[in-house]
């Protein structure tokens, strides 16, 4: 387990919850900071004096106030941090739940880990930092969308005509030959048993009757 | 709008007005024609060439021939009886003129024609022009169908050579005046050229001159020109004079007197006065020399009040157009300023409700940071140390972690949007956060959507307003499923937003308030359908 951990959070003490946590996971060198500045100093005089850490966990938004900070955010830092340690263990702690920040927290800075504060804030913490130890990518469930295509939310006209052609009762062999007829691709059989099943999970259906009656409530057909 | 409304009032009394002159026109034709006729002030004369030359300028603008050679005429007549002979002459040239410019000739064109040639045949026998005015005559003569025309213009032939002394052709032209004039029984013109016959006759020592100048006299006793009457009076003393006949010489001339007397005509009383002192009668002269006097101060003073009169109306006239000038130029700049105003209005409100907008939405972002970096931080340190407290009330901490749920949806309404990243990515990002084990999020035609052509408040505004639908459902509605149609109808984008929920009235009323008055603010439009168990569908239109 990571011996060595820094917090940067800008609440006051060290928040209780979180050391629990920590020391649960048999961390006990638990350092906090509250701003970001001072923990890209200690992270460089800690390899100085040859005793790194071994994990960053830091929040996103930081209280602005009379000190002028060179990294004001969480993403500052973690990026310059991650330009000059390219295998510190960082994880992104924060309220923060929009999809484009964690997407880009994930992609671009590559931390290790996003953790969203919340009911479940310091469990999804201690998985988070197995995880990372085991060197595997953690997302609290909150923001898990923001490693999905955005494709995932799309149906097109090609669903519409399925569901038109299902409501009728019509068979998939029947369908594959209509749409063959008609020039609408994809056709074969396969193809629309695929794109059935994919239908019935994004209408959460659980079978074709389900489906159509939930996409005709929504007036899709 | 505006614009089109001025420009529309000011064609619409610029109509009432040219309307009302027209129908002015014609009674006014009427009135100035009798003016010149028989002019009763001085200045008569004056008004109606003023008319006329009006007439004639607008005539000429609308290409109206017709007008034009009528008003013509009139000012020629007008200049005849002002004894300006040279400029009547100039207006009935330029009537034949314009008459050869007549495609369609008709009787009033011929008739138009055969007057002003006559006019003009006069003019120059007044100058002693007689050849010119012969050569008027026989071209009139070449194109007079009417035989009264004929009859007349033979009839100022004959006068013409009559003025010559060459009597014998006098007489021919008299005698086919008479032949015509008997033809188509003219009386008024059977008697003028019997009468002019007679006269020539008797100075030719013709017998049964005598005969004929009485009949020519009896038909103009019948008839009602009393001109036409004095010239047989005229006749008949002037050849009682060469018979040497003082009784009916005195008589007739007596006649035409008595009669000039009269009708108080000063002209003709000029005539009969000078025929007596002819005769030798001097017991008028007096008379006639006063007469005379006066008749040369009444032309005198009309020409003179004719001259002020123009002078004062061109002046007027100059003076109008000055004013007119001046005005136009301050209609202009009016206008202008005006139409300044008005876009200086627009502009600074525009940029009023731009700034507004933006202050707004400053204003939201900085209190949403606030809530979220301060408040839901601080609610959450909370609940993770009550997690960690020994003795958790689970109540509390539901409690508290409503707040900060609450509170994080506060922030997150109202929190900055980066709008310089990829619309459709961003608002796919939207839909996707709210995608959770419990509700799926499903979306259509979002790629389609020209999203490019919005402005920053308009995408800002359809951001946060799918943003509270969506909350709603999440909040409220119990749906499985949010479907929302991206759509392009013409110009517009359309967004339909449906889900399956319990469609409940609750999200009705103050909840939906702020979309609706998002929507007004960048002038779309949303209706609502909910109905329970039916879901919950808004139509949003930018």
């Amino acid at each position: 387990m990571f011996k060595k951990v820094l917090i940067s959070d800008d609440f006051g003490s060290i928040n209780k919850g979180v050391l629990t946590v920590l020391n649960q996971a048999g961390i006990n060198d638990v350092k906090q900071v509250q701003y970001c500045d001072d923990a890209y100093l200690e992270i460089k005089s800690a390899i100085k004096n040859n005793a790194p850490y071994d994990l960053f966990i830091t929040d996103l938004n930081f209280k602005t106030d009379y000190r002028a900070q060179k990294y004001a955010s969480g993403e500052a830092i973690t990026e310059q941090l991650r330009k000059e340690y390219p295998t510190l263990k960082m994880i992104a702690y924060s309220v923060e739940d929009r999809l484009q920040k964690v997407r880009h927290l994930i992609n671009n800075v590559e931390v290790n880990a996003y953790v969203c504060k919340g009911r479940n804030g310091l469990l999804d913490l201690s998985k988070a930092i197995e995880c990372v130890y085991k060197n595997e990518l953690f997302l609290s469930d909150q923001v898990k969308q923001a490693l999905h295509s955005r494709n995932e939310l799309e149906i097109e006209e090609y669903d519409i005509q399925l569901l038109t052609q299902l409501s009728l009762g019509h068979s998939k062999e029947t369908i594959s030959n209509y749409f063959k007829d008609n020039g609408i691709a994809p056709n074969s059989l396969s193809s629309i048993e695929k794109r059935q099943g994919k239908l019935l999970i994004q209408f959460r259906a659980s079978n074709a009757i389900h489906l159509i009656s939930i996409v005709k409530d929504l007036g899709l057909i | 709008m505006k614009l089109t409304f001025t420009s529309f009032l000011f064609l619409f009394f610029t109509y009432l007005i040219t309307n009302s002159l027209h129908a002015q026109s014609i009674d006014s034709t009427q009135y100035y024609v009798t003016l010149i006729k028989s002019p009763k002030q001085s200045n008569d004369l004056a008004r109606a060439f003023k008319y006329f030359s009006k007439e004639k300028e607008k005539s000429f603008k609308t290409r109206s021939l017709i007008h034009e050679i009528y008003a013509n005429q009139n000012l020629a007549e007008i200049h005849k009886k002002l004894g300006h002979l040279y400029e009547s002459e100039q207006f009935n040239i330029e009537t034949l003129r314009l008459l050869d410019l007549v495609e369609n000739r008709t009787d009033w064109t011929d008739n138009c024609y055969l007057k002003t040639i006559n006019e003009l045949g006069i003019l120059y026998r007044e100058k002693k022009d007689y050849k010119t005015a012969l050569s008027f005559y026989n071209e009139a003569l070449t194109t007079a169908t009417l035989p009264k025309n004929i009859s007349t213009l033979l009839n100022n032939k004959g006068r013409t050579y009559e003025s010559l002394q060459q009597l014998d052709k006098a007489k021919g032209f008299y005698e086919k005046a008479y032949k015509i004039a008997i033809e188509v029984k003219d009386s008024s013109k059977i008697a003028r050229s019997l009468s002019n016959l007679s006269y020539v006759q008797s100075k030719l020592n013709i017998p049964g001159a005598e005969e004929g100048l009485m009949e020519a006299l009896n038909l103009r006793l019948k008839g009602k020109s009393s001109n036409a009457l004095g010239s047989s009076y005229t006749h008949l003393t002037k050849f009682y004079l060469n018979k040497k006949d003082t009784v009916n010489m005195t008589k007739y001339s007596d006649l035409f007197l008595n009669m000039a007397h009269k009708n108080g005509v000063a002209r003709q009383l000029e005539s009969a006065l000078r025929l007596k002192i002819q005769i030798g009668d001097s017991n008028n002269a007096k008379e006639y020399l006063r007469l005379s006097d006066s008749l040369l101060t009444i032309n005198k003073t009309e020409l003179n009040n004719f001259n002020y009169y123009m002078y004062q109306y061109d002046k007027k006239e100059k003076d109008l157009q000055d004013s007119i000038l001046v005005n136009e130029r301050l209609i202009y700049l009016l206008l202008f300023i005006a139409l300044g105003a008005v876009s200086i209005y627009f502009i600074l409100k525009y940029k009023h409700r731009k700034e507004k907008f933006q202050e707004i939405y400053n204003t939201e972002t900085r209190i949403s940071r606030k809530i979220h970096d301060e408040v839901a931080n601080d609610v959450y340190h909370v609940m993770t140390q009550l997690q960690d407290a020994p003795e958790t009330n689970k109540t509390l901490l539901d409690n508290l972690e409503d707040i900060y749920k609450r509170t994080r949806d506060i922030s997150r309404e109202n929190s900055s949007i980066d709008l310089k990243m990829n619309f459709k990515d961003l608002i796919s990002d939207l839909l996707l956060s709210y995608k959770t084990e419990r509700i799926n999020v499903i979306s259509m035609g979002i790629q389609q959507i020209k999203w490019e052509h919005l402005n920053d408040l308009q995408k800002s505004t359809i951001y946060r307003v799918l943003q509270e639908l969506l909350t709603n459902t999440n909040k409220h509605s119990q749906a499985s499923i949010i479907v929302i149609n991206f759509s392009n109808s013409g110009k517009s984008i359309v967004v339909n937003y449906k889900d399956n929920g319990i469609g409940t009235e609750l999200i009705k009323g103050n909840g939906l308030q702020n979309t609706v008055n998002r929507i007004h603010s960048i002038n779309g439009s949303i209706t609502f359908e909910s109905e329970l168990e039916k879901g919950f569908r808004a139509i949003i239109t930018i």
